[in-house]
């Protein structure tokens, strides 16, 4: 009976100071004691309801499991994809102290239990189950949450380029719980696995939380780049470990069946050999490493050098009697060859070299302008200074998932650039980042702004002293929200 | 430079060899064009050195414009010159239980 009263009166307390407007005007202490709270409560009657005689040991039992409210939603009722029974029970086991977030973290366990068995995926219903979203537009509720159900919501639109920014977003902030963490990497890896990108299985697997899954996606990846040949055993066991076996088992196959690097073949150095090899490294899927990427461009190098290009174009020109502009033909080849050139490098898993030929610095070059010109035209859109707020979170967070993804691809693909990135396009973002704190009260997104460009650059940096500071500030600020 | 331009190499549509004179490639193209009016089997697909891929009549009008333009008909000779099936499709397998594996049943589609 104790217990029960207890567990009325901490309800009623929550009824009240979920009604005194927002809900995360509550002061965090207050949060966390309300939290204890209501699992003491919960525990005590579970061991009341448990100690009496009778049928009641299941009451007791289901009492005593939303004392531990993660691993009830997480482990049971989100894998039984029963359609509202997430949404309810993580809106009643979750104290209401990070207010509107609350409704975001129902709705993406709704999402992820609709999606066990594909249910209730309509347009209509999914937007019915989105509305709650919309609470989030006040935008100092928004975290980690309500971003990945929105990259949730935009990947089941087939939206999956904004949905890849969204989930790298939700995976690395900092105020995105654990378990959301997971999720969101689970998504990240599964996806480039789909599209067979190892090379970003790879990326995604340095970064994030550690969990089994990475460890063995990882494995198989490196197996199936030729870049580890990971033995059978150690496969085999990280298999084991990983969640989601059954289907992990068409994996680890495809990583088996991959025997041993296929030995490079050493072309002519000729034009029809270099023409050759360029064609090789367009075709769909090829595995072109930096290395392979290396020989096509040094075989170039040697072409263009002997001027084999030119003359091959002349001697076009005259055998069908063209009157053309020979320099701007081999030109428009020498760019094509560029192109390709940029493209695999790109593509090829990171293995810097000294001395690289002109012709592949010229196609580095042009992945770092093509690269920079984008990062330019977001990050000029990002608000900053005075500008006033317009009060849509999702614009927002949906500009800034953008931003951070082009500025990780960009420091993965030249770590060496990174203050030379930083002088262009850091003050910019700062101030974005001071914006979304001071106008937008949206600290969770500015601490992620000051921390993203903190762990960017050099630990000795001049400006990490004033991103630690605002690092503090915007931490301190979200903690009382 | 794209897969889809060496896909669309207007010698491998038009199926002729890099040397063939004026003459020579308006007649393939004619020939197609009336092949693929009346629906003829042999004029659906070509090579390419990526393996067949299907041909229709504004890729052959396409190919023929291109080939009328002098610079643009030696940059097609270069690239048409690579042997069909020289670069064969070497793809990574994907891994097409991966959204089943984190308990996703719903639509994939990009």
């Amino acid at each position: 009976m104790g217990g029960v009263g207890l567990l009325i009166f901490i309800l009623l307390i929550q009824r009240v100071l979920a009604h005194q407007g927002s809900p995360s005007g509550t002061s965090p202490a207050i949060t966390s004691f309300l939290s204890a709270a209501l699992r003491w409560a919960l525990a005590i009657c579970a061991f009341i309801v448990l100690a009496e005689e009778g049928p009641t040991w299941l009451m007791g039992l289901l009492l005593l499991l939303a004392v531990v409210p993660n691993l009830v939603i997480h482990g049971l009722v989100i894998p039984s994809g029963i359609p509202g029974l997430a949404f309810a029970l993580t809106r009643a086991l979750r104290p209401p102290g990070v207010g509107t977030e609350n409704y975001s973290a129902a709705v993406l366990n709704e999402l992820r239990a609709r999606l066990r068995w594909g249910w209730l995926l309509d347009d209509e219903r999914l937007r019915r189950l989105a509305r709650p979203l919309r609470r989030g537009d006040q935008i100092d509720a928004a975290r980690g949450a309500t971003v990945a159900a929105r990259a949730t919501l935009d990947a089941l639109k087939g939206d999956f380029e904004h949905a890849r920014s969204l989930f790298e977003l939700a995976m690395e902030m900092r105020h995105s719980p654990r378990n959301v963490r997971c999720y969101c990497q689970a998504w990240l890896l599964a996806d480039a696995a789909k599209r067979a990108d190892y090379v970003e299985v790879l990326r995604l697997s340095w970064r994030g939380p550690r969990t089994r899954r990475r460890r063995f996606l990882r494995a198989c990846a490196e197996r199936l780049l030729l870049q580890e040949l990971h033995t059978p055993a150690l496969l085999l066991a990280l298999w084991l470990f990983a969640p989601g076996r059954r289907q992990g088992l068409g994996l680890l196959r495809l990583a088996l069946s991959r025997q041993s690097a296929e030995p490079l073949p050493k072309p002519a150095e000729s034009l029809a050999a270099a023409r050759d090899v360029a064609a090789h490294l367009m075709a769909p899927g090829a595995l072109a490493s930096r290395e392979r990427v290396r020989q096509a461009a040094q075989l170039w190098q040697g072409v263009l050098d002997r001027g084999e290009l030119r003359s091959w174009v002349e001697s076009r020109a005259v055998a069908i009697d063209a009157n053309i502009d020979v320099d701007a033909v081999a030109a428009r080849v020498e760019r094509a060859v560029v192109g390709v050139l940029a493209d695999r490098w790109q593509a090829a898993p990171p293995n810097p070299a000294e001395d690289e030929p002109d012709v592949l610095l010229t196609a580095i070059d042009d992945v770092r302008s093509r690269l920079f010109d984008e990062v330019e035209q977001l990050v000029s859109e990002l608000q900053t200074g005075e500008q006033g707020s317009n009060g849509e979170t999702e614009q927002h967070f949906r500009r800034w998932a953008e931003v951070r993804r082009l500025m990780s691809r960009y420091a993965a693909l030249f770590p060496n650039d990174k203050d030379l990135f930083y002088d262009s396009f850091g003050a910019h973002v700062l101030n974005h980042g001071v914006w979304l704190n001071n106008r937008e009260l949206a600290y969770s997104f500015g601490y992620d702004v000051f921390r993203f460009l903190s762990t960017f650059l050099d630990k000795e940096h001049e400006s990490q002293a004033l991103l630690k500071s605002n690092m503090k500030i915007a931490a301190r600020s979200a903690a009382q929200q | 430079m794209t897969r889809d331009e060496l896909e669309k190499n207007p010698f491998q549509v038009l199926g002729i060899t890099p040397t063939a004179s004026r003459m020579e490639v308006e007649r393939a193209g004619q020939k197609l064009l009336a092949q693929l009016a009346i629906g003829a089997a042999s004029a659906q697909a070509y090579a390419t050195p990526f393996g067949p891929q299907p041909r229709d009549e504004s890729l052959v009008r396409q190919a023929l414009a291109s080939l009328r333009d002098p610079q643009q008909r030696i940059v097609a000779e270069f690239w048409a010159e690579v042997p069909s099936g020289a670069a064969p499709a070497e793809p990574l397998p994907r891994w097409h239980e991966a959204p089943a594996s984190i308990g996703w049943r719903g639509p994939w589609e990009e």
